[in-house]
């Protein structure tokens, strides 16, 4: 046996095999790693500490009621988002919609529906400290991005006369969609105890930017590369850095309003 | 080493029955947990004046945030999720107050900060040569006999990337302790 695979064993935090007790009578190193967590004896608190702590933890006490299941608030977030979409479609129309053909139309719901999923799973449990996390909230984030952006391969290349002026437009109506359906996101999460702020705010843009993505892509008839890109695309990226640029000026204006 | 079965059982009755708003439950919560919280943050090299600011955080926000425990979910990975995210909060406020600090008269004597826990400093000499991150991991897993599991949920992380980093920290342990006997060879 050797160190390496001491340390994977340890790591493991399972018991060490019999065999490993021959390497560890020849191996000083691997003896002290081992004894590492016996070197632990329980730390003691002063009585008037103690009498603080309790004070803090009983103020004002009385009984509260144990949210719902993670299940009930990924609904919640994916009702938000969805709301925010259909009603955006309602008011602008389905031009983009009729203009795309069958496969970019199953690529797109299928992509928006997987990653709004996944944003909602995602945030619905980071409102639960020490949930074990399914996914990871910045895998969740690459990874739609990049199905975002892929979408784009389907769009060809054109010029046109308004071209910035159509893709500011589109940017600006899908961020509007984004803020609405994040500002949603945020008052679901309030419910719970969010401890990794930045990540569930970005998470929580990029939840909106989807919305904000889905109106896009029933509303615009704009089917070029560029436009897609711009107007589309960065909309999405731009709400979500947007979500985590929010809770980062939080915490740095705010740094003790958040202590609850 | 996992958590004991009966002390996991203990602080999940007593989280529930803090949630239901018996002082009594409340009171003996803090008296089971906080040794433990106050290892965990010792053993990460803040000191003790430092560390009991922060448990009391540690608790109120523990006390504002009872009702987010479900019962189907172990205690202690969302007690330590709560004390691991109160502290890093509290280190950022400092580093970023420290950094604004402008010196204006010199420094008055002061005593002497109180001595570092005799319980944990063997322990946290050993660990200060690992980044805070495997730093975190090795103490939760060892130091306070958590499993691979509730690490990865107390850190909002999976259980592959804390085996991970358990094993890259024990790599540079390894480095260390063999750079000391070297030492004192030489």
């Amino acid at each position: 046996m050797t160190c390496r695979e001491i340390s994977w064993l340890l790591a493991g935090g399972g018991p060490l095999p019999e065999d490993a007790a021959q390497h560890l009578a020849a191996c000083e190193a691997c003896r002290k790693l081992t004894a590492l967590g016996e070197t632990v004896v329980p730390a003691s608190l002063s009585a008037e500490l103690e009498q603080r702590l309790v004070t803090a933890a009983t103020q004002a006490l009385r009984p509260v009621r144990p949210l719902g299941p993670p299940g009930r608030y990924m609904a919640a977030l994916l009702g938000a988002a969805a709301a925010v979409a259909a009603a955006g479609i309602a008011v602008m129309g389905t031009a983009g919609w009729t203009a795309n053909g069958t496969l970019t139309r199953a690529y797109f719901v299928t992509m928006l529906a997987t990653g709004l999923a996944a944003a909602a799973a995602t945030l619905s449990r980071m409102m639960f400290p020490g949930a074990l996390p399914r996914l990871s909230p910045a895998l969740v984030m690459a990874a739609a991005l990049a199905a975002v952006l892929t979408g784009g391969a389907d769009f060809p290349v054109r010029h046109y006369a308004h071209f910035g002026r159509a893709a500011a437009a589109c940017f600006s109506i899908g961020l509007a969609h984004a803020a609405l359906a994040g500002a949603a996101a945020a008052l679901v999460l309030r419910r719970g105890l969010v401890l990794a702020r930045g990540k569930a705010a970005a998470l929580a843009g990029l939840l909106g930017g989807l919305a904000g993505l889905s109106v896009l892509f029933a509303f615009c008839p704009h089917l070029d590369l560029g436009h897609y890109l711009l107007g589309h695309a960065s909309m999405t990226a731009a709400a979500t850095a947007l979500g985590w640029a929010l809770a980062a000026g939080y915490e740095r204006l705010l740094p003790r309003a958040h202590s609850g | 080493m996992a958590a004991p079965l009966r002390q996991q059982t203990d602080l999940r009755d007593l989280l529930l029955r803090y949630q239901q708003g018996d002082t009594a439950a409340a009171a003996e919560l803090v008296r089971a947990a906080s040794p433990m919280l106050l290892r965990f943050c010792l053993g990460q090299g803040d000191t003790r004046d430092e560390v009991e600011d922060v448990l009391q955080e540690i608790w109120l926000r523990i006390h504002r945030a009872r009702h987010t425990y479900r019962p189907e979910n172990p205690a202690e990975p969302w007690l330590y999720a709560i004390a691991r995210y109160t502290r890093l909060d509290a280190r950022r406020r400092r580093s970023r107050f420290r950094a604004r600090e402008v010196q204006v008269d010199p420094l008055p004597e002061v005593a002497a900060a109180s001595p570092p826990d005799t319980a944990s400093t063997s322990m946290a000499a050993l660990l200060a040569v690992l980044p805070p991150g495997q730093r975190e991991v090795l103490l939760l897993l060892k130091g306070c006999g958590m499993s691979l599991e509730e690490v990865a949920r107390a850190t909002c992380s999976t259980v592959g990337a804390v085996k991970q980093k358990a094993h890259r920290a024990y790599e540079r342990l390894r480095a260390a302790v063999g750079g000391v006997q070297r030492e004192a060879a030489e």
